[in-house]
């Protein structure tokens, strides 16, 4: 018989075909948990139906036997042990509930990070910065509630019933027919419900992005309403918005509650039922279902504690219905992350290119790098072209710029030569020999890269600066200098401790674009690329820039740089003009 | 007289005690108040729900005793009204079922109408507050308005509601305890004390100590995320993504683990609790039995006392964790109040018309043209030592156009934000002469391009024609631009759908600013990102456009000022 590959521990995450699926494997990161989750559910069950059984024996011999063997103490050590056990297995459960949600996240969350390491900039722009962050930490972590909540309850759903049903079949036929019988309308009732809860979930987490979006949005550009005075028509219109959230939530809840409710009408007809057959049966209106025919009181006493618990695991399953309709929402998104390939990772081998650093895949980079030659280099982006083909040669100390209208694959060139993303076709040459920059890890250690928006950890100024690597202050101060952003930090609380945070705080745009700089200038890479660094910036600290930017190609090095502004171009020694539609000019 | 007027409002000032914004939980509940019909009827239907359960169960558990018994004797048997029992325990059953989905849907409705109404007032309070001096964290401030807040639901739906309804059936508990076993009252009460008063409070301890430092741990999870993406590719080329993605990973799990050792500090509470209703179970039938050999007893009533207490406790345990909820709720809406602005800023500058200065002399050389005149004024950014702007005096009057000059960092927006009102001098008055504060407008420096439609981004709410937009868009030359877009005025700008180059949104900014009704003109970097011919082109169109109005410009190149404009000096 042919042997199959032994498929990966975990039958990764990121293959899954639906968001059950995904979820189902994730929460198969924590089996043991699980398991043992499920055996607390039965213990807690089977003491469920001895303290039934107890409680009947004791009322039974006192009340319908007026006998006084509920004196005796071992009965009463039973139930007292009984009740223990049931009081303190929860904490055991919690427990290992919370360790299977823990494994189970962290299997989500590394599963999602390592794609993320892999696609890195390829998921721009399907996926923005902030969703990928939501996505990592405050998306993932809500789904604790499904896997330490949720799923142990569902699988207790399952299980109690039948063993209830066993405990009631001892006695009587017709009560676990009764329970048999309505039992199955709930699932059949839940589905229809379900079906359209699903839609009304899906309307309803549109209008919650709308409503998000529009939040994030007016906020974020609050000024301008500010300036036309006009903030309380918006405040109006995000009610609005917030109402028609409202509304959708109502829409979904009222389908969620049915379906709660229906558990609810099946659990208290169900003791209805059984409390009614019991007493009339007693009353001795009919004799069926009993197997004897004879039904004590204790009998009936076991029953009717039965009846209700025998829906109770699935009656809690309702209000955790929250927590599965968020965790389905994550599973969906990450689907959507999962399901960002590019071709070219899956066909080659190289599924983790940052492991790859010293591989043979890529020759050694000579110490000293003369010259950067591009012979008939396509860019482009997910196998589409994107430009034309170029070439050309830069030396030692001299720069390029790179003009054109957006989308005429100036970015896309850039992150071509950093190795981000593989070219369509054509070579690169450093020193003449021909090389392979895709994820060429000793490569991208040359090279500086800079944005329009400054690329600024939210950590200190000096582990900014230093990225990893050791600097001295005095080297830091340097480079700060070199950039005329010395003074600027000494200003800051904490100076190089000064942590740069989400708002901005105290550094305008242009302070932290020469903050960034000044890391250029500290770790001297080879190569600088350079997209549209000045476009946010006013003229004069934009021409501020290119003075430092000359002192780095004096210094040796060679950049490479984006712009749309006209005046960028006094300090450059090529120009290439890209034109999405027709050839790249290219003047000396 | 002016100063004099000046120091009245500044001793105003100091006198009141600043305007706090009402605190958020207040506002909460004036706006429950505001649903009381809603919030009353959830309510009533919760206690009806429950109580109908706990009957459900009694009077189930008295019904099969009784019969039992009764079916003892032939006689028995046949004289028992076995009607009316069926029809309350099949009624007590309907009330449980539809009371359980009106009280969700009523209470859900009352809470979710409140958020909604909190929602657009915490915005409006943001929106009136100036963020000049501290900008706003635009994702931590919508994120609040979004999710935060929602945490604010918990003080009615799961405090307010399961509050009330344990207290409630605890009582008709005791109450029918005291009619059917008076003597166990004294072993009852402390005990439901205990577990109605002191559980509750313990859980609500043990809920609040570590709920700080996991949502600091949780936003501090977030922002690292954030920076991780954001600078994925100066990681990449510092092979620093694996060392960031650890440290990420890190510490989403640490903030698992404290909310683990919440989730088990709660745990140890339900469990003291579920011990003590063990605890509980074990008198009632322990001293029930006993009232039954006694004869104190009816024999059908113990095992429906039995179904009681536990019915009611299941009630209990639900109601546990609502005085932790409350305090979640409110430790919510404290977080995010205290992010909101405390105090209201003042306007501080001085609007004389133009009539009331011809006559007391500062005129202006047309009395009918705006000017705006600054005494000595000073300005400090909190926390810096030193000032931006200092002692700095001028008179600009209209008709003419000020350029001002000075190299970045000297404070020229810093004087736009002054005149506007954005900030307020520490030293110093400012006089705006022939305008009111409507018709004094600004240019900012970052243009803000909403998500919206070309014609939302133009009006922002105020109404304008088609012709008037079409206008002050070829005035900047934007027209041809406009003719590009598939839906004209209706085309979607903004995030995620088509955005503007630098230099474009620089020109919508000044058709904004054309728009508007407007006396005195202030422009920041309007031209930074236009290329000098075009610039040249829009200065001497609004050159024309503008006459007699006061035009102050904040830029560098003065390479692009006219004759008649003169240069005004900061330093």
């Amino acid at each position: 018989m042919k042997q199959t590959v032994n498929p990966p521990l975990n039958p990764s995450l990121n293959n899954s075909p639906d968001a059950k699926t995904l979820l189902r494997a994730a929460s198969n990161s924590a089996r043991r948990e699980n398991n043992g989750l499920t055996l607390i559910g039965i213990i807690q069950t089977l003491c469920t139906i001895i303290f039934a059984a107890v409680i009947a024996l004791l009322i039974n011999d006192a009340v319908y036997l007026q006998q006084d063997a509920w004196r005796q103490l071992h009965w009463w050590g039973l139930l007292a042990a009984v009740l223990c056990i049931k009081a303190l297995l929860p904490l055991v459960q919690a427990q290992l509930a919370d360790s299977a949600s823990i494994k189970a996240r962290n299997a989500l969350r590394s599963a999602a990070m390592e794609h993320c390491q892999q696609h890195h900039i390829k998921l721009f722009p399907d996926f923005t910065a902030a969703e990928l962050s939501s996505l990592i930490s405050t998306e993932i972590d809500s789904t604790r509630d499904y896997f330490a909540e949720f799923m142990p309850q569902q699988r207790l759903a399952m299980l109690a019933p039948v063993l209830i049903l066993l405990a009631c079949c001892s006695i009587s036929w017709l009560v676990p027919l009764i329970l048999a019988l309505t039992a199955p309308m709930v699932p059949l009732f839940m589905m229809i419900v379900g079906h359209k809860a699903a839609d009304a979930s899906q309307r309803n987490l549109i209008q919650l992005n709308r409503l998000g979006n529009l939040l994030a949005d007016r906020i974020k550009g609050l000024n301008a309403l500010q300036l036309a005075r006009t903030t309380d028509q918006e405040q109006q219109k995000l009610y609005e918005q917030s109402e028609a959230y409202r509304h959708s939530t109502m829409q979904v809840l009222r389908l969620a509650f049915l379906s709660g409710t229906l558990l609810e009408f099946f659990s208290a007809i169900s003791v209805a039922l059984v409390a009614v057959y019991l007493g009339l049966l007693f009353l001795g209106k009919y004799h069926i279902g009993s197997w004897s025919g004879e039904v004590t009181l204790g009998d009936g006493i076991f029953l009717l504690m039965l009846a209700p618990e025998f829906y109770l695991p699935l009656r809690r399953l309702g209000p955790l219905y929250h927590a599965r309709a968020d965790a389905m929402s994550v599973a969906e998104h990450l689907l959507r992350l999962f399901s960002k390939k590019d071709s070219q990772s899956q066909r080659t081998p190289q599924l983790q290119p940052h492991l790859q650093t010293r591989s043979d895949a890529h020759a050694v980079l000579p110490k000293q790098i003369d010259s950067i030659t591009l012979q008939n280099l396509q860019t482009g982006r997910n196998a589409v072209n994107i430009g034309q083909p170029l070439n050309l040669t830069l030396r030692t100390g001299q720069s390029l710029l790179l003009k054109g209208p957006s989308g005429a694959g100036k970015s896309t060139l850039l992150d071509t030569l950093a190795g981000f993303i593989p070219a369509t076709a054509g070579e690169t040459l450093i020193n003449g020999q021909p090389t392979t920059l895709l994820n060429n890890a000793q490569w991208q250690g040359r090279i500086g890269y800079m944005a329009q928006q400054p690329e600024l950890l939210f950590d200190s100024i000096r582990n900014n600066l230093c990225l990893g690597r050791d600097f001295s202050d005095a080297q830091l101060l340097a480079a700060l200098t070199r950039v005329q952003a010395d003074i600027l930090v000494r200003a800051l609380p904490g100076q190089l401790d000064y942590q740069i945070s989400d708002s901005g705080g105290y550094l305008s745009g242009g302070q932290a674009q020469r903050i960034a700089l000044a890391r250029v200038f500290l770790h001297q890479p080879d190569l600088l690329l350079l997209d549209e660094p000045t476009a946010n910036l006013d003229d004069e600290t934009a021409d501020l820039f290119l003075t430092s930017l000359r002192q780095f190609t004096q210094l040796g090095g060679i950049v490479i740089m984006a712009s749309h502004r006209t005046r960028d171009q006094t300090l450059f020694q090529q120009t290439i003009t890209l034109h999405s539609s027709e050839g790249a000019l290219y003047e000396k | 007289m002016r100063s004099k007027m000046r120091a009245d409002t500044q001793t105003d000032i100091k006198d009141e005690p600043a305007i706090r914004v009402p605190t958020l939980v207040k506002r909460y509940f004036c706006l429950l108040w505001e649903q009381r019909s809603m919030a009353v009827i959830g309510l009533l239907l919760a206690t009806i729900t429950a109580i109908a359960g706990i009957a459900l169960l009694a009077v189930s558990g008295w019904f099969i005793s009784a019969t039992a018994l009764a079916g003892l004797s032939l006689a028995g048997a046949h004289s028992f009204n076995y009607f009316a029992p069926g029809a309350i325990v099949r009624g007590l059953s309907i009330i449980r079922t539809t009371g359980r989905y009106g009280e969700r849907i009523t209470t859900h409705e009352a809470t979710l109408r409140v958020i909604s109404r909190l929602r657009s007032e915490l915005f409006g309070s943001l929106a009136k507050h100036h963020w000049q001096e501290n900008p706003l964290n635009s994702h931590d401030a919508s994120s609040r308005l979004l999710e935060d807040i929602k945490y604010a639901e918990s003080l009615y739906l799961s405090a307010l509601i399961p509050g009330f309804v344990m207290l409630l059936s605890v009582l008709l508990y005791l109450f029918t305890i005291m009619i059917f076993l008076p003597d166990i009252i004294v072993w009852i009460l402390p005990m439901l004390l205990l577990t109605v008063v002191l559980m509750p409070y313990l859980y609500l301890q043990q809920t609040l100590k570590p709920q700080d430092s996991l949502h600091q741990q949780r936003s501090q999870q977030w922002s690292s995320a954030s920076s991780l993406f954001t600078n994925l590719r100066t990681l990449i080329l510092y092979q620093r993504l694996q060392h960031v993605s650890a440290t990420l990973l890190d510490n989403a799990s640490a903030a698992d683990i404290t909310e683990r050792q919440t989730s088990r500090a709660r745990q140890k509470i339900m469990a003291i609790n579920n011990l003590m209703c063990a605890v509980l179970i074990l008198i009632i039938l322990w001293q029930g039995l006993l009232a039954l050999s006694v004869g104190e007893l009816g024999g059908s009533h113990l095992f429906m006392l039995l179904l009681l207490t536990l019915g009611t406790q299941e009630v209990i345990l639900g109601g546990t964790s609502a005085l932790a909820n409350f305090g979640l709720g409110y430790a919510a809406l404290n977080r995010i109040n205290a992010h909101a602005p405390s105090t209201i800023q003042q306007d501080l500058r001085t609007f004389i018309s133009a009539a009331a200065a011809a006559e007391t002399h500062i005129a202006t050389p047309s009395a009918a043209s705006p000017a705006i005149q600054f005494n000595a004024i000073s300005y400090r950014y909190p926390q810096r030592a030193s000032a931006v702007i200092s002692q700095l005096s001028g008179k600009l009057a209209a008709p003419h156009w000020y350029w001002i000059t000075a190299p970045s960092g000297h404070g020229k927006t810093t004087l736009l934000h002054l005149l506007t009102g954005q900030l307020n001098p520490y030293q110093g008055t400012i006089n705006i002469i022939g305008a009111n504060a409507g018709q004094l407008c600004l240019m900012p420096q970052q243009i803000d391009l909403l998500r919206g439609t070309l014609r939302y981004n133009l009006c922002l709410h105020q109404p304008h024609s088609d012709e008037a937009l079409l206008k002050s868009l070829t005035l900047v030359e934007l027209d041809h631009w406009l003719r590009q877009l598939p839906d004209g005025l209706d085309t979607w700008l903004g995030n995620g759908e088509r955005m503007l180059s630098g230099g474009e949104l620089k020109r919508l900014g000044m058709a904004r600013l054309l728009l508007q009704d407007s006396r005195i003109l202030l422009l920041d970097e309007p031209t930074a990102g236009i290329d000098q011919q075009r610039a040249v082109r829009i200065l001497n169109r609004l050159h024309q456009h503008w006459a007699g109005k006061l035009v102050i410009i904040n830029s560098h190149d003065s390479s692009l000022m006219c004759d008649s404009d003169q240069a005004f000096a900061i330093d």
